[in-house]
């Protein structure tokens, strides 16, 4: 039966398929109506023609969008394919209709018998009748599920059409784009797509972690650890305090250290630290989850790229134009840019320098196709160009002079890197030493690291831009060296600061096992608070795995003893150490305000950077070009370009902070939508206002994968110190949801022991023993590549673009996380390959064509 | 609300969404686009079909469309005459097509015909040369010209015949990296 019903859907599909190929002639002739053949319009009675008839109708239906006819003829079309639909499914569905059906198809088989057999015929009658109730039974089910799939489909169109509404900034792209063509509205797509990323990222945080702990957590002022010690509340309000983050808003839901330890809270025992420790982990995997499905759609929608065909100048001809333009100004550029790219092609290809690849779409983000290009033989051949001395002597001065400055150009860009490193290092470990010094630090003392970690990646890559004019490169393989340089700077900057303050936190936590002791010989001295303060004391400093328990039980002598011996523990205190305060042990809470005030600084200096290298510049240039002694529009300041390929890597950057930061400030990513919703409307309006259409052409960028993948990297890199945080160090004792655990971790294998019933307890330890644990990312890196997205990217296998690298490297990362180096795994990844290289191209295209046209997904 | 129901009927609407890239609102702000191009000439009423044509003049003054060197083409591709008068219906069609949505087949097949300027199925090198020509806004020497027709015949004729057919247009398209985004019209 199943068979039968699966067989006759396939010859349904195979005839409409043949049903479509007629179609694609047809369009060609533009002739819709005589393909309808008198069979589909009409009125033939074989249950399986109605059905495939139906079947047909139905895909014309849902993909009439897809056919180049005009709006009559789809109009037309669509109004026919629902009469049909109607009419037959009419006769088809319900207990009623079916059975007319069957009687009408009983019916014309008696009629189309001849007389002479009647008598046999009444017994095939009944011998056919069940069968052709049985083939009925397919269209019926069928409807049902069609009327299904029909109010689905009315409901999604409901959702998109009502989702669409809420696309933030449409407007004000289209009016980038129509200016600056494609290429710098990309930038801007991305950073709204970014933005949703962080609202979900700031749902995520805000409604599991934060609101739960404002509503059912103890309230500020409540315990030791969520109050300001004496000594600095009357500081806590200072601008400076606020501004370093200290004060009220240390003690707050923004940062690690304020979220308290109780394993539940509430009346509903809501589990606040899992909760904490399984958001901090969802926001990395949602990130990567996302981030792996952009990229697999994107590389679906690009299919081509990185074919070795050369079409260089087809592309220049038919692809050249960017139809969003729609300023005059852009459209003068860009002709010019095309006439350039022209130009050149013809002259590079009449000199036979260099082959294949276009002069101007050198735009790094563009870069799928690129290689690497014969650069001395260019120089050489540019050379030729400014000198006009074709003289072989000439031609080596030129290059041993041009190999030189190269070197000289490498070295220094390799000196600055270092440099910037090592003065990010430096700044933290004199923080280290100030705060040490115990004296009261200024202003700039409390933000230098901030301030300095983003003067180093704002000035560093003008710096780069600069030694990048010594080099004298093309300005394609300027481009590439200029992004994979900052790049470098920006990693290399978030990394030393991590790093430093890691080292900082080491030298916390031995401090703190130094408080420890002291604390305890220090109670064993004074035996006069020795009795009353030992458990508040213990609380503080000591506390052991089992505390928590025993902390409700003792939790009003706790209170008492608070309001009573306030006064003389706050004297011993300050006998013992000045950092014997809850939080300021609280390393969280420090990496937290130091990314957190990384983040400001940073959003202070782009602002800045906007205002000044933009918008003072162009009312510099525009004013005072008149009285000036050279012509300022067109030589020295000029109006500044957008600098996609830097700007995308900023937001990358920024995005990377916030990775980074969010386990250990939950409110770090509704931080960044503010900051995001900021930056979009300043950008946006410093374009318009400031900037210029580039001089060259800018190849758009939207629908390939470097941002994403410069993305992943960034994720990646920015996952890893948290995780290593996480793994290696023990939490701090005296703040925060995993306060007296011996690791951050513990916090799951103790709910797995506690909260679950002890079977289950047995069985997680069996199912995490090494045997299973290992397999493990197979399957997940074969779920992964397996979602729809990836699996059709992957489909479109001679395009070998995007969504394969970026599986792969998914691939490659989860090889890292599990340390292990399976044989599978191997075989898994080649298994995925080939169908990327062979397979002729040519073939597979027109293929390709012919069954997108042909078969659009078919519910 | 009650205004969007008096210009089109829901069927009309559903019909409209069914046959193009576009939401609900995405319609009626293409309706109203057009009407404003021509208030007098546009009723505000088309639940009775009404034959109106925009002319070409009031089309290719559209913002969108006036910087663009083949904007005669796309409007002559997609009227009805090829005249580039344009009903309502037609004006749909072209920003469905140019969506961000559209499928790259569909693009590709309107791209190849408005690189066919004398509509004979084939882009022949005199095709070729106005859209050079066009595209460069006539910088380009003559012999310039003919040099990168000849080369764009060469790489993408597949089978020789001095002119490119769909299919030799259509393979080459499919592979341009950036021919889904530059093909594009934001409305």
């Amino acid at each position: 039966m199943k068979s039968s019903k699966a067989s006759q859907r396939y010859r349904g599909i195979r005839r409409n398929a043949s049903h479509c190929y007629l179609y694609q002639d047809s369009l060609l002739l533009s002739n819709l109506d005589d393909s309808f053949s008198a069979d589909e319009t009409g009125d033939s009675n074989d249950p399986e023609q109605i059905f495939q008839n139906i079947q047909f109708q139905k895909d014309l239906m849902a993909n009439i969008r897809c056919r180049p006819w005009t709006m009559g003829q789809k109009l037309r079309a669509l109004r026919r394919a629902k009469e049909i639909v109607l009419k037959f499914e009419g006769r088809l569905t319900r207990t009623r209709g079916y059975q007319a059906a069957g009687a009408e198809v009983k019916n014309t088989h008696v009629s189309t018998a001849t007389p002479s057999r009647c008598l046999q015929n009444q017994e095939v009658v009944s011998a056919i009748a069940p069968v052709v109730i049985y083939r009925l039974q397919a269209p019926v089910n069928n409807t049902a599920v069609d009327q299904d799939n029909r109010l689905w489909r009315k409901f999604a169109r409901l959702a998109c059409n009502f989702v669409v509404t809420f696309i933030p900034w449409e407007m004000r792209i289209k009016k980038i784009e129509s200016h600056f063509g494609s290429g710098v509205a990309s930038y801007f797509i991305f950073l709204r797509w970014l933005f949703g990323i962080n609202i979900v990222l700031t749902i995520m945080t805000g409604a599991f972690i934060v609101i739960p702990e404002l509503i059912a957590g103890q309230p500020f002022g409540s315990t030791a650890r969520k109050t300001i010690p004496k000594e600095q509340v009357s500081s806590a309000q200072d601008l400076d305090t606020i501004w370093s983050l200290g004060g009220y808003l240390q003690y707050s839901v923004l940062f690690y250290g304020y979220y308290g330890r109780e394993r539940k809270i509430g009346r509903a025992g809501y589990r606040l630290p899992l909760a904490y420790f399984l958001v901090g982990m969802a926001v990395f995997a949602y990130s990567f989850i996302i981030l792996l499905k952009k990229m697999a759609k994107n590389s679906r929608t690009s299919l081509a790229s990185a074919s070795n065909e050369n079409y260089t100048f087809c592309w220049r001809v038919f692809c050249a134009w960017d139809y969003l333009i729609g300023n005059p100004e852009a459209a003068e550029s860009k002709t010019a840019a095309i006439v350039n790219s022209i130009r050149a092609q013809d002259s590079s290809r009449d000199l036979e320098s260099y082959g294949g690849e276009g002069n101007e779409e050198f735009e790094g983000v563009g870069g799928v196709g690129w290689k690497s290009t014969d650069a001395s033989g260019q120089r050489i051949l540019l050379a030729v160009d400014v000198l006009q001395s074709p003289g072989s002597v000439a031609c080596i001065t030129v290059l041993a002079v041009t190999i030189c400055l190269r070197i000289i150009a490498n070295i220094l860009v390799l000196l600055s890197l270092a440099g910037s490193i090592y003065l990010i290092y430096f700044v933290v470990d004199r923080s280290q030493k100030l705060e040490q010094s115990n004296k009261e630090l200024t202003l700039w003392e409390k933000n230098e690291v901030s301030v300095v970690v983003s003067l180093v990646t704002m000035i560093a890559p003008s710096a780069f831009d600069l030694i990048a004019a010594l080099e004298m490169y093309h300005p394609r393989t300027t481009l590439r060296f200029q992004l994979a340089r900052v790049l470098v700077l920006y990693l290399g900057n978030l990394y030393s600061l991590i790093i430093a303050l890691l080292d900082k936190v080491n030298s916390m936590s031995i401090e703190e096992m130094a408080i420890e002791n002291d604390t305890s010989q220090w109670i064993d001295s004074t035996t006069f608070f020795a009795t009353r303060t030992a458990p508040e004391e213990e609380k503080w400093s000591t506390p052991q795995p089992g505390m928590g328990l025993r902390r409700n039980s003792t939790w009003a002598v706790e209170e008492t003893s608070i309001s009573a011996y306030t006064t003389p523990l706050v004297k011993a205190n300050r006998t013992t150490l000045y950092t014997q305060n809850p939080q300021d042990q609280c390393w969280e809470t420090y990496v937290g305000q130091e990314m957190l005030k990384l983040s400001i600084i940073d959003m202070l200096f782009t602002v800045a950077s906007i205002l000044l290298i933009d918008f003072f510049r162009g009312l510099f240039v525009r004013y005072l070009s008149d009285c000036w002694c050279w012509d300022l529009e067109s030589k020295f300041p000029e109006y500044g370009e957008f600098k996609i390929a830097e700007n995308v890597l900023h937001l990358v950057y920024n995005q990377g902070m916030i990775w980074m930061g969010a386990f250990f400030s939950p409110c770090l990513p509704a931080f960044n939508v503010l900051k995001l919703i900021g930056l979009m409307y300043l950008r946006s309006w410093a374009v318009l206002t400031c900037n210029v259409p580039h001089q060259q052409v800018f190849r758009a960028s939207r629908s390939n994968n470097f941002y994403l993948a410069m993305l992943l990297f960034m994720l990646f890199l920015c996952m890893l110190p948290t995780i290593f945080a996480i793994v290696r160090y023990k939490p701090s004792l005296n703040c925060g949801p995993f306060s007296g655990q011996e690791k951050i971790y513990d916090i799951v294998s103790e709910t797995i022991e506690k909260d679950f019933p002890a079977w289950f307890g047995s069985v997680m330890g069996h199912v995490s023993s090494p045997v299973v644990i290992l397999p493990a990312p197979d399957d997940q890196t074969e779920t992964l590549s397996h979602t729809p997205e990836s699996r059709e990217a992957l489909c479109h296998g001679d395009t070998a673009t995007g969504a394969q690298r970026g599986v792969g490297r998914e691939q490659s990362i989860v090889i890292e996380h599990a340390h292990l180096l399976s044989p599978e795994h191997r075989t898994f990844s080649k298994a995925q390959q080939p169908p990327a290289q062979n397979a002729d191209p040519k073939r597979k295209y027109s293929t390709t064509f012919a069954i997108m046209n042909v078969c659009q997904p078919h519910d | 609300m009650g205004s969007k129901q008096t210009v089109f009927t829901h069927e009309q609407l559903e019909a409209y969404q069914d046959c193009t890239f576009f939401t609900r609102k995405e319609i009626m702000r293409l309706f109203h686009r057009y009407q404003d191009l021509a208030p007098q000439l546009v009723p505000l009423d088309y639940t009775t079909c009404p034959d109106v044509k925009v002319p070409y003049e009031l089309i290719g003054s559209m913002p969108e469309l006036k910087d663009n060197p083949f904007r005669q083409r796309i409007t002559q591709v997609f009227s009805d005459d090829g005249d580039g008068h344009m009903t309502l219906d037609n004006f749909l069609d072209m920003f469905s097509v140019m969506s961000e949505m559209a499928p790259r087949d569909l693009k590709a097949y309107y791209a190849f015909k408005i690189y066919d300027f004398n509509n004979d199925d084939y882009i022949c090198a005199w095709d070729l040369e106005q859209t050079v020509t066009k595209l460069t806004r006539g910088e380009l020497s003559a012999e310039e010209v003919s040099l990168v027709c000849e080369k764009v015949l060469d790489e993408a004729d597949g089978d020789h015949d001095g002119r490119l057919s769909l299919e030799d247009f259509q393979n080459m398209i499919l592979r341009a990296p950036d021919f889904l985004s530059t093909f594009h019209i934001r409305i």
